[in-house]
């Protein structure tokens, strides 16, 4: 692949000092191949969904530009996961010390096993919404729609911004 | 289907933006901002794999041809690459125009040489994208030197100043006759988009407006010692 992709991914956690867990997630999402991370939101916390007594999460959203497929990068990511240490089972909702979601790559559009692009999961989220907004607020999600717009649509309950 | 169609009619006229410039103004870097804040592809030359290069800087006379010859075959290839995949157009920024290529021969190659390059060139029958937008990034020597030294890629190192002083001219003669494309010149000595976010939105905004014609960016403020 010659042409570099832009892509988004979300990143978070709440187990084990979240905050530095995300810190050190950017810093490994660097070290990727071919890849280089361009922009880097502020940190967010945010309350867990769902039923499930935990820990609130520490979010954040970083802009890569990769000369990586979506699959491989995909691939990566999953691999990161694991290097730092979240076990092989996903729980939807449950607590986790690191959470990579490839959010957008592109202009693709894709739905396929283990791999949906754009990420379904943008619009109901203000954890990536806020965040995504403050990197690129005028990037067009395909299909979805622009940012500044999408994130019109959510409230920012639950939400809030962590001092750098 | 219009993709997109939510965007505001300002950003829906650029689909093709190329940043250029002489050495360390900061083309890359630029370009590769406005692909992560807009989401466009980065056309994006790969200088550090040119193994020539670090020869070039070390003896400009005896490796100036293959130096030329290997970027010009890796801009057609990347050019190629980009032709073909043209499923949903999207927007793409580059840091090179393929006239460069030509523009660094020009200054680097002796006449045999060049002759040879011209006929590479010819058969190669390049047709890369047309821009709708190009930005130059103008800087003085003095300030490129800075930045080269800043960044601190090795064999950059060895860049003369005298060598930069024709990039200069050969680039200010190029653009002085280019209409190819909506030309936006910015003075990029004054501003650093990089570092600087206020510098960015306001260098992006510049861009937005851009439609037709040539324009100087040169904001002047203060900005302190």
């Amino acid at each position: 692949m010659l042409i570099w992709q832009p892509a988004y991914i979300g990143v978070g956690s709440n187990l084990e000092d979240p905050r530095a867990q995300v810190l050190r997630a950017c810093s490994r999402l660097a070290q990727l191949p071919t890849t280089r991370v361009m922009l880097t939101s502020p940190l967010y916390l945010s309350r867990p969904f769902g039923s499930i007594q935990q820990p609130d999460f520490v979010n954040a959203v970083v802009g890569l530009l990769t000369r990586l497929e979506s699959r491989a990068l995909l691939t990566r990511l999953r691999a990161l996961e694991a290097a730092m240490g979240r076990p092989e089972r996903r729980d939807k909702w449950g607590p986790r010390i690191i959470d990579l979601d490839l959010l957008s790559y592109g202009r693709e559009r894709r739905s396929e096993s283990g791999l949906t692009l754009p990420h379904p999961g943008i619009v109901e989220r203000n954890f990536v919404l806020y965040p995504l907004a403050d990197i690129a607020p005028d990037l067009d999600i395909p299909g979805l729609g622009r940012v500044t717009e999408l994130k019109g649509r959510v409230t920012s309950e639950g939400l809030r911004l962590l001092s750098p | 289907m219009n993709t997109r169609m939510n965007s505001t009619a300002s950003e829906a006229a650029h689909q093709f933006i190329v940043i250029e410039g002489p050495i360390g103004v900061g083309k890359t870097s630029l370009a590769r901002r406005l692909c992560a804040s807009l989401s466009a592809q980065g056309v994006l030359e790969e200088g550090a794999q040119n193994p020539f290069l670090e020869r070039f800087y070390r003896n400009q006379r005896a490796a100036a041809l293959p130096t030329q010859l290997y970027f010009l075959l890796q801009r057609a290839q990347q050019l190629a690459a980009l032709q073909q995949q043209d499923l949903f157009a999207p927007l793409r920024v580059a840091d090179y125009l393929l006239e460069k290529d030509r523009l660094f021969a020009q200054v680097t190659l002796d006449q045999a040489e060049y002759r040879l390059y011209e006929q590479v060139c010819a058969k190669l029958d390049i047709h890369p994208p047309k821009p709708d937008l190009v930005v130059y990034l103008q800087a003085p020597v003095d300030v490129l030197l800075e930045r080269i030294a800043k960044r601190g890629v090795d064999y950059e190192q060895r860049i003369e100043r005298a060598y930069l002083e024709r990039l200069n001219e050969a680039y200010a003669r190029f653009f002085h006759e280019f209409e190819a494309a909506p030309l936006l010149i910015v003075n990029a000595a004054s501003i650093d988009p990089i570092n600087n976010h206020a510098d960015y939105e306001e260098l992006l905004a510049a861009i937005r407006r851009m439609k037709r014609g040539r324009l100087y960016y040169n904001p002047l403020r203060s900005r302190g010692i």
